[in-house]
């Protein structure tokens, strides 16, 4: 049996990376990264960082367990522009009983720009039943 | 400029309310079925474009000419989900005036008859940023033709 709290201490101290070539259309008229795509870079550092603690999400969101938003504050501090590689640096500030804040730090790879600052409240629902899922019992099932 | 004058022009601002009717596309939605989270923020675009035709100002026109509108800060709370189909209204307001800065909030609603349904309150912080020497403009000096 897994000690819960050896687990929450060990899951707050993981650090993931992702690398992410910046594409030609997530850029706009200003000829940087429009300020949305930014949500989809630190939607992929959030499935890396699951796989990273083991709790992938691609079969758990097979199996009806989605990970849906409920909250997103981000200071934009620099831009990204067609070509760069950004880094995403995700951990978990806190955890919740149903809810996972995100800090999620999007640098430019070239010269360590942080470009966006992010804090990111996830839930954990299971579609079958419409439930909010508890992230600890979430959490044990999968590891 | 005046002070008096400055005051106006921020006075009038922050009475200024637009709202503007979007309709949520298929490719809008996630396989959750809903509208991914990352589209609100093209709905707030939409609802700040709409907001500065209210005041004769041109987006278009004014990018043209290296007049730019970048994104500082954006808070979001997701309240309710909106699916394919649904027709969206941005109602948009200016909150406050900095210097060179404006924080605009921006509350997506489910555009249903009553309009009761709240899906997403939002707040974001814009400047106005002339690209041909990547200055900041003061925001008065920018709306300095609306009073």
């Amino acid at each position: 049996m897994i000690n819960m709290f050896d687990f929450i201490d060990r899951i707050l101290k993981v650090k993931d990376t992702i690398r992410i070539k910046v594409r030609f259309n997530d850029t706009d008229a200003m000829g940087v990264v429009h300020f949305k795509n930014y949500l989809v870079y630190f939607d992929d550092g959030f499935v890396n960082f699951m796989r990273a603690v083991e709790n992938p999400v691609e079969p758990a969101v097979k199996s009806g367990i989605v990970f849906p938003v409920k909250k997103i504050d981000i200071v934009y501090e620099d831009s990204a522009k067609f070509g760069d590689y950004i880094i995403v640096e995700t951990s978990i500030k806190e955890l919740g009983e149903r809810s996972m804040t995100f800090h999620h730090e999007i640098y430019r790879e070239s010269d360590k720009t942080l470009l966006a600052d992010v804090e990111c409240v996830r839930l954990v629902m299971d579609l079958n039943s419409q439930k909010l899922l508890e992230i600890s019992k979430f959490f044990l099932e999968f590891v | 400029m005046e002070i008096e004058k400055e005051q106006k022009i921020i006075d009038k601002l922050l009475g200024i309310e637009d709202f503007k009717e979007i309709e949520v596309r298929v490719d809008d939605t996630d396989l959750m079925q809903v509208v991914h989270s990352n589209k609100y923020l093209n709905y707030f675009d939409d609802g700040f474009i709409s907001f500065t035709q209210k005041l004769d100002k041109d987006c278009g026109a004014l990018h043209k000419k290296g007049i730019v509108f970048p994104v500082r800060k954006v808070e979001i709370e997701y309240l309710q989900s909106a699916t394919f189909g649904d027709k969206i209204l941005i109602h948009t307001k200016v909150t406050k005036i900095g210097n060179t800065s404006m924080t605009l909030s921006m509350d997506c609603y489910r555009n249903t008859k009553s309009r009761d349904t709240l899906l997403v309150k939002g707040t974001i912080v814009r400047l106005v940023m002339d690209m041909t020497n990547n200055k900041l403009i003061k925001i008065t000096d920018f709306f300095s033709d609306i009073i």
